[in-house]
């Protein structure tokens, strides 16, 4: 990680959060929840991690070739489309976006998982997806740069 | 005839000037019933406030006194005796609180100032309805009990006795002494604990005034302030300690080896000991759970070699009964369990010890004979030493144990002194406050010891490459650098924290006393009354009341001993007259009182079938007064007349 | 991918008599991806869930520990903050969705362990998996963060399952470090390197297996043990296996009742070795 945990939050607290947010750091975040556990002051580690994430996201500061915010869109859009998520659009989808000669070297491998049957091909999607989609609708996220405190449609 | 009531209201600097409009406040109070006049000041506390008081209650001949400013736990004594000196009854004054519970709660100085013009109004309806009280004296008796031998209680009994009082001094392990018999050399000054240590406690043993009661507990303490009595429990040696000469023949010839608490486990001692060669008394102990004849019925070896015959294997528990005025309760502290932190793998990875051990392995007279060295008996090539373990985090103890920045460098110290080691200390802060502290980290830092500022992740024995095969590993971030470390040493020595004794609640309950969040014992006030309680007579010194080094130790043993001298000497005190009292008439017999009082103070009376307060252990807590269905008990000074018109003066 | 845990999971729960209906018409749960760009609405998904669950009036059991995380934290904070609750009670209201907060969200492990019961596992056991040495793999999201189902740093239900099913829980240090998760498919470095180094710790301690109970853990650890031995020039090539597969095994089901057939790297080998019929 380029800055460590505590270094993020020192930038915060200088108010140089725009420094470390192009970091790797939270997006090497696995949520392990080994940092939340541990802290002696009680702080929710993770949580802030993802924080960070959204906060990265909304100012557009991801770092230069960072994949982890790209999966994190699609699967959102897969969710949102569908309500499940299937491996095939997901890694494809993925592949096509950041590696699209790498979506080669993996059909070997794509090969034998799918003779062994484990590739799900498709997304099933579910019946309530518009129940899901009226509850998102309806629901507003937490103002963090006030930028944006709309509904799903407004913040797409 | 109705009361004249003088009324004043404390500007408290700004504390409550700030927030309350006090002269709209005077204004307001001189006009309510009785109130004959009405001052606002700006210290009503000091010489000339009290002054302004006294000479309102000569001039206007004032019947009853009300002022209002702070809390009444920080100045209701003050004002009593300035209105006492007066020729006022004290209990004829009544405080009312404008600051803790009015100004210092907002910033709006129109709410507050409303607010307090309520409390005012309800300490002038109340006030009307006081009556005299008198102190009750009582007799103080001078005997001191200290509960707890160790170099707190030691300083405590010498000082005492040294004035000629008679002092009770109980110890619950066989020898005096406390922690510090098994530490090898102190901070900052490197002075060989023991050298320090046992003079004192011969002093201790020797002193005509000092009765030491070791191997024994406190099992009972009742009575009431000035008039103590303590129940002790002697509990067996199987020891004549009258005849007992400490020549040891006992323990050598003894065939039985056990662990030795003494040591930590680290080495062993015989079923008969004495927890160290100069443990006061000299008088060594049968371990009844492991000796040979208590177990199996068998052995007597050292009964047969003892050349005073002073075995006296028919030894039973002794209770003994003692008078005294006032108690100390000096009783230490435990070490942190270690094994509780699971990522740094004490109980679980050889050679990751705690700090107790460590001094136990680099003590001459310990297990390795001053060796420090691994569990394979190699002196170690690298050793790392941890600081805050169980201290300083919420998920085990929030406060800070005081001791341990200091004694990691002293351990650092003793491992670059004794060995070749590379020495590793991962540390957080360097709390280096006390006289020659800062300067002996100065010198540990010239001693070629490596500090890494970090708090230490885990500590594995997983290698990630051969550089770390067969090592421990300590993963930590080093925060200077800002990057993740891992350091392979051979030993790794825990600095964990101090925590309160496990049976301090209990003895807390025995003595009467409270204790505060962290589990310490709880002082009347941390900074101007830190060695008494909010119980007269019983006081607390050394790390019982939170943790702390030797010196501090040292200087709280004293500073009990002047409390309680200072106390011993008044021949008698004055008990609060802000009592229970049980109105026999109304009193139906419904015994529902006397298991609710916390402080034992009621009885029942089956001849007549009443129930009676004895007044000197009554301490006004007010519960009996809540609980009686028949209302037949009343609080002198908060009675319900009292109350009710204070509370319709604020509903008014 | 996870075809062979539910197939199992089906399998052994019918055996061990545990009533197991899948939820109907669930949505995903979100897990870490989902979180990392809506707040809210993630823990709308796992509202969902728990409204379904509550529905049927069934505890909610889960195979994957990410799950788990999800639906117990919203569960947790819909029962212990009530702004969150309100906006995310707003929210279902919506669509006539409401939830009183019963349900329990649990791991099938737990649910085997603590209700099952040992007499009635051992009851069920047909083979034997004579001195077959496992390394019981926990990854970080089971106990991890709320410590509820066992030891946060040093859990060892899954070992107790395993000595009841009479396999050989070695020591292993690393049961609980994580597997990197989703940093196999946007970080794979980092994610091969922790996967390297639970490799080497279970072959270390003598494990000829790891049993996992998450389907990301179980992908990471079998299908990129070749990317981590191209990476760093080992040879590992360790069967990995899920609980209720080993379980399903000892409870003499077949290879493809269990899915096993689906693994990339064969356990036939080892367990023709350890696996004897009884009686």
């Amino acid at each position: 990680m380029d800055y460590t945990p505590r270094e993020i939050i020192a930038a915060f607290r200088a108010g140089m959060l725009d420094k470390v947010l192009k970091s790797n750091t939270i997006w090497l975040c696995s949520s392990c929840y080994s940092c939340t556990v541990r802290c002696p002051s009680g702080i929710k580690l993770t949580d802030i991690m993802y924080e960070l994430k959204r906060l990265a996201i909304e100012f557009g500061l991801t770092p230069k070739g960072a994949k982890a915010p790209v999966v994190a869109k699609l699967f959102v859009d897969i969710v949102n489309e569908k309500g499940r998520v299937a491996e095939v659009p997901l890694v494809s989808r993925f592949m096509l976006k950041t590696n699209p000669l790498g979506a080669f070297k993996m059909i070997p491998r794509a090969a034998k998982m799918y003779k062994r049957g484990r590739m799900p091909m498709t997304s099933h999607k579910i019946k309530g997806i518009a129940e899901l989609e009226k509850c998102t609708g309806a629901m507003t996220e937490p103002m963090i740069s006030g930028l944006h405190s709309g509904s799903a449609k407004e913040r797409s | 005839m109705s009361e004249k009531i003088g009324v004043y209201i404390c500007h408290c600097g700004l504390n409550i000037a700030k927030t309350v409009d006090c002269k709209a406040l005077a204004e307001y109070a001189s006009h309510l019933p009785n109130v004959t006049v009405a001052r606002d000041y700006q210290f009503m506390c000091s010489n000339p406030g009290q002054e302004m008081i006294q000479n309102d209650i000569r001039d206007m001949g004032l019947t009853r006194v009300v002022v209002a400013s702070c809390s009444p736990l920080m100045h209701e004594p003050t004002f009593r005796r300035a209105v006492a000196k007066a020729g006022l009854n004290p209990y004829l004054f009544q405080m009312a609180n404008i600051r803790e519970q009015c100004s210092w709660i907002t910033q709006n100085r129109v709410l507050a100032t409303e607010r307090a013009k309520d409390i005012v109004r309800a300490a002038v309806m109340r006030v009307n309805f006081n009556e005299p009280l008198e102190v009750q004296k009582v007799a103080v008796n001078s005997n001191v009990l200290i509960v707890g031998g160790g170099i707190t209680g030691i300083e405590a009994a010498l000082q005492i006795a040294d004035s000629g009082k008679k002092v009770y001094l109980v110890e619950k392990e066989p020898t005096i002494g406390g922690y510090m018999t098994r530490f090898d050399k102190t901070f900052p000054t490197l002075d060989c604990a023991a050298c320090i240590l046992t003079p004192k406690m011969v002093s201790v043993e020797q002193h005509e005034n000092i009765e030491l009661l070791t191997y024994s507990d406190v099992t009972d303490f009742s009575g009431y302030v000035g008039k103590f009595t303590a129940k002790i429990r002697k509990r067996p040696r199987y020891v004549d300690e009258t005849k007992c000469t400490g020549c040891g023949q006992c323990e050598e010839k003894c065939p039985l080896s056990v662990p030795s608490e003494f040591d930590c486990k680290l080495g062993k001692r015989k079923a008969i000991y004495r927890p160290f060669p100069q443990a006061v008394p000299n008088v060594p102990v049968i371990d009844r759970e492991h000796c040979l004849y208590f177990t199996k019925g068998v052995c007597r070896v050292c009964e047969k070699f003892c050349a005073h015959h002073a075995i006296d294997f028919e030894q039973k528990e002794k209770y003994v009964e003692v008078p005294v005025g006032s108690a100390i309760l000096a009783t230490g502290f435990d070490l942190f369990d270690a094994t509780r932190i699971k990522e740094y793998g004490y109980g679980r990875l050889p050679n990751v010890i705690t700090s107790i051990e460590f001094e136990r392995l680099t003590h001459a007279s310990g297990p390795t004979a001053g060796k420090i060295q691994l569990k394979n008996g190699k002196p170690p090539e690298s050793v790392a030493i941890v600081h805050c373990v169980g201290s300083r985090d919420k998920n085990y103890n929030e406060h800070c144990s005081r001791v341990c920045c200091m004694y990691s460098l002293k351990t650092a110290h003793l491992v670059k002194e004794k060995t070749d080691a590379k020495v590793y200390e991962f540390y957080i802060d360097m709390r280096a406050f006390g006289k020659g502290y800062e300067e002996f980290y100065k010198r540990v830092l010239h001693e070629d010891v490596t500090f890494i500022r970090g708090r230490v992740a885990e500590i594995t024995n997983v290698a990630q490459n051969p550089s770390e095969k067969g090592k421990l590993i300590v993963v930590a971030e080093d925060t200077l650098l800002g990057i993740v470390r891992r350091v392979p040493v051979d030993m790794v020595v825990l600095s964990v924290g101090l925590e309160p004794r496990k049976d301090a609640a209990q003895l807390a309950h025995m003595f009467g006393i409270s204790r505060s969040k962290d589990g310490f014992f709880l002082e009347r006030h941390p900074k101007l009354a830190p060695v008494s309680t909010a119980s007269q007579g019983i006081y607390v010194a050394g790390s019982c009341q939170s943790p702390k080094d030797i010196p501090d130790c040292v200087a709280q043993g004293a500073a009990a001993a002047a409390n309680v001298l200072s106390f011993a000497d008044k021949g008698e005190i004055e008990l609060e007259p802000t009592i229970a009292m049980i109105n026999d008439e109304a009193c139906s017999g419904c015994k529902i009182c006397v298991g609710l009082c916390p402080y034992v103070a009621i009885s029942f009376d089956e001849s007549n079938n009443r129930a009676a307060i004895t007044s000197v252990l009554c301490k006004g807590c007010g519960v009996c007064v809540a609980a009686c269905p028949s209302g037949a008990i009343e609080q002198q000074n908060f009675t319900n007349k009292q109350l009710m018109t204070e509370i319709e003066a604020i509903c008014s | 991918m996870n075809k062979a845990y539910d197939k199992s999971t089906q399998v052994v729960c019918k055996a061990l008599d545990i009533d197991l209906a899948e939820l109907n018409d669930w949505n995903c749960c979100g897990a870490s991806a989902y979180m990392s760009i809506h707040e809210m609405k993630a823990h709308l998904l796992s509202a969902r869930n728990l409204v379904l669950a509550e529905k049927e009036k069934k505890d909610l059991v889960v195979v994957c520990p990410a799950c788990l995380t999800t639906l117990t934290k919203t569960n947790h904070y819909l029962a212990e903050e009530s702004r969150f609750k309100r906006t995310i009670d707003a929210a279902l209201k919506a669509a006539d969705l409401q939830y009183r907060g019963s349900v329990k969200v649990r791991h099938l492990l737990e649910v085997i362990v603590n209700e099952v019961g040992e007499q009635e596992v051992k009851a069920r056991i047909k083979r034997k998996l004579a001195g077959l040495k496992v390394a019981p793999y926990y990854g970080c999201q089971l106990t991890r963060p709320f410590g509820e189902i066992d030891d946060k740093e040093f859990p060892v239900i899954l070992d107790k399952l395993l000595t009841w099913i009479g396999a050989e829980p070695v020591d292993f240090p690393l049961k609980t470090k994580c597997c990197g998760g989703l940093l196999m498919m946007t970080n794979e470095d980092v994610a091969l390197g922790l996967n390297r180094n639970i490799l080497d710790c279970a072959k270390q301690n003598g494990a000829e297996c790891i049993i996992t109970i998450c389907p990301l853990c179980h992908m990471n650890i079998e299908t990129y043990q070749g990317d981590v031995n191209k990476m760093f020039g080992t040879d590992f090539k360790i069967p990995t296996l899920y609980f209720t597969q080993l379980m399903g095994l000892a409870f003499g089901f077949s290879r493809k009742e269990l899915g096993i057939d689906e693994e990339m790297i064969s356990s036939r080998p080892l367990l023709e070795k350890h696996l004897e019929v009884i009686g």
